[in-house]
C-alpha cells in the first residue's frame, strides 16, 4: 500500500512540475497589464482549486527561469507594504510558446480522455 | 508583537534562504522578490485578520512560502535544467578567468593601497595579504553554496 502511494505522489509530483511553467504561463497571459509573483501564488492556487497549488517561495525560482528564457518580461510598480515589486507580463516569444504549448496540452488530454474511454 | 521583531524574522528566514543560494546577482534579486511576497501575504493576512497576533499571521505566511531548503531545492532543479552541458574546457576557462580577474582586484588594491599611504603598507605585503583573503572568502563560499 505504501509503494503504492509512494509511486502516486511520485508521480502527481512529476505531472505536477510539468504543468506548473505551463499554468505560470497560462496566469500571465490572463493578465495583459501584468501581475505579481503573490498574484501568480495566489491564483495558482484559486484557479485549479489547490491541484497546483506550490510553496509559494518555490515560484520564484521558475518565474526567475521563464525570465532567462526571455518568455517573460518585467517592470517595477511601487508596493504599499514596502519595497517596489515586479510585475511580470509575456513576451512576444512568451505568447508564442503559451499558444503553442496549449495546442500541445489540448492534444495530449483528448489523446488520453480518448485512451481511458 | 512589534514591527521591528516582524522585521527581524523576516531577515533571519531572508539569510538563511541567502547562505543555501549561490552568491549573485540573481540571487540577490530573488531574494527581494521573496522579501516583497512575504510583506504583500502578511498585509493581506492582516486584513483578513485583524485580532490575529501579527507574529502567528507571520509564521503562516512563511508556511505558505516553504522552507529555506524547499525554495534552494527548487532553484537548483531551474538551474540544472537550464544550464547547458559544459565540457571540461569551458571549466577550466571559468576558473582561470575568475582567477585571473581575483589577482587583477588584488594587485590594483594593493598599489592604491601602497600609493595612498605613501609606500608605509608595502605594496608586496598588501598584495600577497589580499590574494589570500580572496582565496579564502572563495573557499568559505564554495563550502557554502556546496550542493546547490
Amino acid at each position: 500500500m505504501d509503494e503504492k502511494t509512494n509511486f502516486e505522489d511520485a508521480w502527481r509530483i512529476q505531472m505536477r512540475r510539468g504543468v506548473l511553467q505551463y499554468a505560470v504561463l497560462a496566469i500571465v497571459h490572463r493578465h495583459i497589464n501584468g501581475i505579481h509573483g503573490y498574484g501568480i501564488a495566489r491564483e495558482l492556487e484559486e484557479r485549479t482549486d489547490g491541484l497546483l497549488r506550490v510553496k509559494e517561495g518555490t515560484l520564484y525560482p521558475i518565474l526567475h527561469r521563464l525570465r532567462k528564457e526571455r518568455l517573460l518580461n518585467v517592470s517595477s510598480e511601487p508596493s504599499e507594504s514596502g519595497p517596489s515589486r515586479k510585475v511580470y507580463v509575456l513576451t512576444g516569444e512568451g505568447d508564442r510558446v503559451y499558444r503553442e504549448l496549449t495546442v500541445v496540452v489540448g492534444d495530449i488530454f483528448s489523446k488520453l480522455k480518448e485512451l481511458s474511454e | 508583537m512589534s514591527e521591528e521583531e516582524i522585521e527581524k524574522r523576516i531577515a533571519y528566514f531572508i539569510r538563511r534562504t541567502r547562505r543555501l543560494l549561490p552568491d549573485s546577482f540573481e540571487t540577490e534579486d530573488l531574494l527581494d522578490d521573496l522579501k516583497v511576497h512575504i510583506r504583500d501575504s502578511l498585509e493581506d493576512k492582516r486584513i483578513a485578520h485583524p485580532d490575529e497576533d501579527s507574529l502567528t499571521l507571520l509564521e503562516e505566511v512563511l508556511e505558505d512560502i516553504g522552507t529555506p531548503e524547499d525554495i534552494a531545492d527548487e532553484y537548483q532543479t531551474e538551474q540544472v535544467e537550464e544550464r547547458e552541458p559544459q565540457t571540461g574546457s569551458d571549466w577550466i576557462i571559468h576558473y582561470v578567468m575568475r582567477l585571473v580577474a581575483a589577482v587583477l582586484v588584488a594587485v590594483l588594491s594593493a598599489w592604491i593601497v601602497s600609493i595612498v599611504t605613501d609606500g608605509a603598507v608595502n605594496f608586496w605585503f598588501a598584495t600577497v595579504v589580499l590574494v589570500a583573503f580572496a582565496f579564502i572568502e572563495w573557499a568559505v563560499r564554495g563550502k557554502q553554496t556546496q550542493g546547490v
